[in-house]
């Protein structure tokens, strides 16, 4: 009787245009997301998050139980290597995740998010596309602030969203939501027939969804 | 694109659907200290309550996290109990009002020929006691001439209406089944070697005319089942208050479900082959998820089903157009016969917790009959008691004190939560292993179990 996960990604752009205000509400935002999601029995019981933070480099807090989940400390500094963040993510799903067997029920589908507020400095490209050829799970973008390129971000997966700005309020609505996006997937996990989309809650006006 | 998409834009090809009237709340910022406190010193848990911007307040040990100047500090590893935390959180909420409201839960029970009994049960799972909705998952007994009908359905647990289809589906199904099956009858004194199992290739009809009936009837049924499920979804047109609820009229994919029937007969009667049970037939038919298996006298384990699956978990099938064609149904009929020790038919959520069959579903059966729902024992409740002493009572009647008598034999009985005095309890569970398998699904503990349960088993009570 294997326990079935929700496997939560988050990948957070820690580079220097993060630094003062946006990263601190992206802190706060992470504490509220633990703290909200911590406060629900199904996210409890199903959901493992990992914290993939890149700058110049990437670095992963490894896939673990939401009441075991430490918040992160994070400081903004140097560039913005996605493609690492990428490459990290992939080679982690794979190893993480597991699949439905005969023997075994497998995971449920993994929830990634991804947010950058500028253009990665790395070779990203190829990483991209390994990534969707592994299709790893669902995949939600976030284009933060003016600097960031959604349309880049459509070469990573189909659903994309875009803030306006970086200020502490569209940050921390964009936390809500995505806390609110995982503890609705950990709520309906149950089945949906094997074409059906994504259901997510409606994004708050600081969120605009690129068509 | 769904109907459901309202808040995407029309000419948007994005795959999310975005579920309407429900959105993220957005508290105003209030804490201002919070956003100036030192980012490099990690904040204990204890600290957050005060920057609680969200409203949430759950009970948790202080934490404290090692920082680090070089990425996001490790883990550290702290003594968690998961399931004593989720516990206190779990509300239980009741049965909201409105249409088609569906009971908490239910049970039923049959005895049969053949020292055979078939009982079910189904109970609304915690997501749904959490939520304030309804159970989504439905079942159905039925008997006729030698035949046993089960149905078995799971409502689409995305789709707000889906326990219409359920109930519709099973209800309509066996409907069908008990009108076929009635006066077909095997006949007397025949045999049936491996090869009266034969079946035509490709199209899945059997050669033998009597079985192929049998199959005929299965499909029939899986067909009605999907015809009513539309009906009830066109009755329910007209009506506001669906409309209101999901935002778009009412259609039959709101009504989404799965769907598992299978019906049982004994071939010989017990003795006939110098086997101790008798020689059962099961036919199965479905759509969808949960399983339908056939334990043996041999422990051995039949699946009579291949649960439909896609490459995650919670992605399946339900009644619809495309599955009740021919092509479909000529693959999704099972047959066995054998000596039936139980014959399962489950939802997912009670067959995801007996993962990997082979193997777990023998577990399930050995549960089962420890907690005296299957098997050959007659159920007793497992709660002490103490011998009455008939002398201090007889003294004590003889005295007058009745009301004295009545402390008296409830102190003595030791019952403290029942109600009802122990012997009636034993009667009563004698009597039912219906109601005791509604009890053991509503309390058995899986970690991330929370869907609605619904289990129906056929079983011999043949000593082993």
């Amino acid at each position: 009787m294997a326990e079935r996960r929700l496997p939560v990604y988050l990948l957070l752009d820690c580079s220097g245009s993060m630094t003062g205000e946006p990263i601190e509400a992206v802190r706060q935002g992470v504490r509220a997301l633990l703290t909200d999601l911590k406060g629900d029995p199904m996210a409890l019981e199903t959901a493992y998050l990992s914290i993939i933070t890149f700058d110049s480099t990437a670095r992963l807090q490894p896939l673990t139980e939401l009441g075991k989940f430490k918040e992160p400390s994070l400081s903004a500094s140097g560039s913005t290597a996605l493609g690492a963040a990428l490459k990290l993510l992939r080679e982690n799903v794979k190893s993480d995740v597991k699949k439905p067997t005969e023997t075994q029920k497998g995971d449920w589908k993994p929830l990634i998010f991804l947010m950058t507020d500028g253009q990665p400095t790395d070779s990203w490209q190829h990483e991209a596309d390994e990534l969707k050829n592994a299709r790893p799970g669902n995949i939600i973008a976030c284009a933060a602030g003016p600097n960031a390129d959604s349309s880049m971000l459509k070469q990573i997966t189909e659903i994309v969203v875009q803030l306006n700005d970086l200020q502490p309020d569209t940050l921390k609505a964009f936390f809500k939501w995505v806390t609110s996006s995982i503890r609705t997937t950990s709520q309906g996990i149950g089945q949906v027939s094997n074409d059906t989309p994504i259901n997510l809650p409606p994004p708050p006006p600081q969120i605009q969804i690129v068509p | 694109m769904s109907a459901d998409s309202r808040e995407v834009k029309p000419e948007s090809r994005s795959p999310v659907v975005f579920r309407p009237g429900e959105s993220a709340t957005y508290a105003p910022d209030q804490q201002s200290s919070c956003i100036a406190a030192d980012e490099n010193k990690a904040q204990p848990q204890s600290d957050s309550s005060s920057c609680d911007l969200l409203g949430a307040a759950p009970s948790l040990p202080a934490e404290g996290s090692s920082t680090s100047t070089n990425g996001p500090s490790v883990a550290e590893e702290t003594a968690w109990d998961v399931r004593q935390e989720a516990e206190s959180l779990w509300k239980q909420l009741p049965v909201p009002d409105g249409p088609d409201q569906h009971d908490e839960s239910y049970s039923q029970m049959i005895p049969l020929p053949n020292r055979m009994k078939v009982i079910g049960s189904s109970v609304r799972g915690k997501k749904h006691k959490h939520e304030g909705s309804n159970r989504d998952d439905w079942f159905e007994i039925e008997t006729i001439g030698s035949w046993t009908i089960i149905a078995v359905a799971d409502g689409a647990g995305s789709k707000k209406f889906s326990r219409i289809g359920a109930k519709e589906a099973c209800q309509s199904a066996v409907a069908v089944l008990k009108r076929e099956l009635a006066q077909h009858e095997f006949a007397v004194g025949r045999v049936w070697p491996g090869e009266a199992f034969a079946m035509v290739p490709q199209i899945g009809f059997f050669k033998d005319e009597e079985l192929d009936f049998i199959r005929a009837a299965l499909w029939q049924a899986m067909r009605v089942a999907w015809d009513q499920v539309q009906a009830a979804a066109i009755m329910r047109m007209g009506d506001p208050h669906y409309e209101d609820l999901l935002g778009h009229r009412i259609q039959s994919s709101d009504l989404s479900t799965t769907l598992i029937i299978a019906v049982h007969t004994v071939l010989e009667d017990a003795g006939r082959d110098s086997h101790s049970a008798p020689l059962s037939l099961v036919m199965s038919c479905s759509v969808g998820d949960g399983i339908a298996a056939f334990i043996d006298m041999d422990d051995r384990i039949e699946l009579l089903m291949k649960p439909d699956s896609g490459a995650f978990p919670g992605e399946t099938e339900f009644l619809s157009d495309e599955m009740v064609k021919t092509k479909q149904l000529s693959a999704r009929v099972h047959s066995f016969k054998g000596h039936l020790k139980a014959l399962f038919v489950m939802t997912d959520g009670v067959a995801d917790d007996y993962l990997p069959y082979v193997n777990e579903l023998n577990e399930l059966y050995r549960e089962l009959v420890s907690k005296r729902i299957v098997g050959d024992q007659q159920p007793v409740p497992d709660r002490s008691w103490k011998p009455i002493d008939l002398t201090k009572m007889a003294r004590q009647l003889e005295a007058g004190l009745e009301s004295g008598v009545k402390s008296e034999t409830d102190e003595l009985l030791g019952s403290s939560s029942a109600s009802t005095a122990p012997s009636e309890e034993l009667a009563k569970d004698a009597e039912d292993p219906g109601a005791i398998l509604e009890r053991w699904l509503d309390s058995y503990y899986v970690r991330g179990s929370f869907d609605d349960r619904t289990l129906v088993t056929l079983y011999s009570e043949v000593p082993q």
